[in-house]
């Protein structure tokens, strides 16, 4: 599902990933877990086609990200680091301009009660809270049931009830066959729903755990 | 120093940083003293060649004073939206100074204080010195009344803003699916509606500059000896200041915004040139018919003039700018190659149209129709690989 060789990125004399190889398998939960800075948003935004590489090779779902951007993130549901979704649309709007670009239609009272946002989605997303705003980017990342999903820092925002049920889509991503892709520095989070986690640091995979167990000593041992 | 003046100090330093970063410090640097050429070289023309001597642009300065004013009083517009985010990099000090103990009213009060000594320095010393020097000393008088033409401006810019602030919901459209517009241009009408000010900040900055335009056609026997046909210099100005609906429909987001989703690049720019088309091209004929209104000549001449160099402002600011003419336009270099390509027609256009007889149509005629084709053939017969150059089109 993806296969990455070598991969190398610099912004101007700063490396931000020397040489990365890893191999993902369809049906997984793989982490990427790394200290702030360590490249995990530069590797998903490399192999989802929204920056450049430098050098090595990138394959997912058969596509290399460079030379088909769109038509791969077409085949994928991506949430960016980033949790604000347009400001001036409505939550309702936001969706529906995030399915016409996709040209599929959207569930919108299921999501809506999916993620408590009854009520909420008439409101211009600026007047939403940090995690409605979240909420709404995950939606947009899950709601066309992808193959692949790119998830940067995913919970960050949210609250314990919510938390629970985005792992809870994310596993159920996993039973349908599909693959979750998943940056994170969060330690336990990637130790409760991970099926492998790659170690990132300065820009390389340090390690590749698993079975992912006591994962706080692993991480600070590595950092 | 006191909390306050820190504030100030550091906004200015943020935004002379900004600028200065994003155009390699030098650069950047040159822009008042672009300025002051440009001013310079207007105030001597006129003084020197023209019918109307200096006193005109002493009364310029004030009026240019007087907009710039207004432009900043208008910020409680971008104020407002700063306060929601927005506005990205531009507003961080405003921003992350929401933390700070230091009430709202404050900080935009900072703020507009910030644009005053900021724009002061950069823009209004740079035009007076051009103005003075260029008519070698003549206008002191109007060089004088900048300073309270400018401080009225400010005021007067708050207090509009202050009534949008207060008027009724903007809301007035709904996002919808739709077979006519792409999504990226949808969003963006709703962006430009939805914000500070509506389509009413459109409206208001052309509609001042077409209320003055004409005032001084009609009212200054004087511009009759320069201009042949009024309306038709009108609609070539009017296609050049639609610049600023471009800068509007690029103001809320970036290309970053729409790369977790499947589009490309040039879907965004297309979305982008829709969305400014959209709303130049109503507005263009609506202004052009309210002049005709008041300057019964030339009318479908006009039109065509005002939608052409609409056309192609956008191609040149499209090929100078991408899809960041808000801060791309600050660097000289490519204000300088943004003016020298609209200058290949407008220059021509704008000549022809002071001297205009029915006998030169063939000739404004053939311009016109280069700059239509010539946009034509920019905008829509370049594949997205030829367009990878395109300043803010890095992004995959």
């Amino acid at each position: 599902m993806i296969k990455v060789e070598e991969l190398a990125k610099k912004y101007g004399d700063v490396e931000a990933l020397t040489s990365v190889d890893m191999e993902v398998e369809e049906g997984e939960i793989v982490g990427v877990l790394g200290a702030n800075g360590a490249g995990k948003s530069t590797l998903v935004q490399i192999l989802t086609g929204q920056i450049d590489r430098d050098s090595g090779t990138v394959d997912v779902l058969d596509l290399d990200p460079e030379k088909k951007p769109v038509k791969l993130r077409d085949k994928l549901g991506i949430l960016p680091e980033r949790e604000d979704p347009p400001s001036f649309l409505t939550g309702k709007e936001y969706l529906h301009f995030v399915a016409d670009v996709r040209d599929e239609e959207i569930d919108k009272d299921h999501w809506e009660e999916e993620f408590n946002l009854e009520g909420k989605m008439d409101k211009l997303t600026y007047n939403l809270s940090k995690g409605e705003r979240q909420k709404l980017m995950i939606v947009q990342a899950l709601f066309h049931e992808p193959d692949l999903v790119f998830i940067d820092e995913p919970l960050v925002n949210l609250d314990p009830v919510i938390q629970e049920r985005a792992k809870e889509l994310f596993k159920q991503r996993r039973e349908a066959g599909g693959t979750v892709f998943l940056c994170t520095h969060v330690v336990s989070l990637a130790e409760e729903i991970c099926d492998r986690v790659f170690f990132l640091k300065d820009g390389e995979i340090t390690e590749v755990i698993e079975e992912p167990e006591n994962l706080t000593e692993k991480f600070l041992e590595e950092e | 120093m006191n909390k306050e003046e820190g504030l100030i100090k550091r906004m200015i330093k943020e935004e002379w940083r900004m600028h200065s970063t994003l155009y390699k410090g030098r650069s950047f640097a040159f822009f008042p003293v672009l300025v002051f050429i440009f001013t310079f070289a207007f105030a001597y023309a006129t003084a020197e060649y023209s019918t109307l001597g200096s006193e005109p642009v002493g009364t310029a300065l004030t009026v240019i004073a007087a907009f710039l004013g207004l432009g900043i009083g208008n910020l409680n517009y971008s104020g407002r939206d700063a306060w929601r985010n927005v506005l990205g990099d531009t507003s961080y000090l405003v921003y992350s100074s929401r933390t700070l103990p230091i009430s709202r009213k404050k900080i935009l009060g900072q703020l507009v204080a910030k644009e005053l000594i900021y724009y002061t320095g950069l823009f209004l010393l740079p035009v007076a010195l051009g103005g003075l020097i260029g008519t070698g000393f003549q206008i002191t008088m109007g060089v004088f009344l900048m300073a309270p033409a400018f401080i009225a401006g400010i005021i007067g810019g708050l207090i509009l803003a202050q009534f949008s602030l207060d008027g009724p919901s903007l809301h007035l459209f709904n996002f919808e699916r739709n077979e006519f517009m792409e999504p990226v241009a949808d969003k963006s009408l709703m962006d430009v509606l939805r914000s500070s000010g509506g389509f009413f900040k459109i409206f208001f900055s052309l509609g001042l500059l077409t209320a003055f335009y004409w005032y001084v056609v009609l009212y200054f026997p004087m511009t009759q000896v320069l201009l042949n046909n009024p309306l038709i210099s009108y609609s070539v100005m009017i296609g050049l200041l639609n610049l600023t609906v471009y800068n509007w429909v690029n103001r809320f987001d970036g290309l970053e915004d729409y790369m977790h989703l499947p589009i490309s690049r040039r879907k965004v720019l297309s979305g982008k040139e829709e969305a400014y088309m959209a709303i130049t091209a109503p507005t263009t004929f609506v202004l052009i018919t309210v002049s005709w209104w008041y300057y019964p000549q030339h009318y479908i001449l006009a039109l065509a003039t005002a939608l052409g160099m609409t056309l192609y402002n956008l191609a040149v600011a499209i090929y100078t700018t991408g899809l960041e003419p808000n801060d791309r336009m600050f660097n000289t270099w490519t204000f300088i190659k943004y003016m020298m390509l609209e200058n290949i027609v407008a220059g021509p256009l704008l000549a022809l149209s002071i001297i205009y007889t029915p006998a030169l149509r063939p000739l404004y005629m053939g311009t016109l129709g280069f700059a239509v084709l010539a946009s034509m053939a920019y905008l829509y017969y370049t594949d997205e690989e030829r367009r990878v150059n395109i300043p803010g089109l890095t992004h995959r």
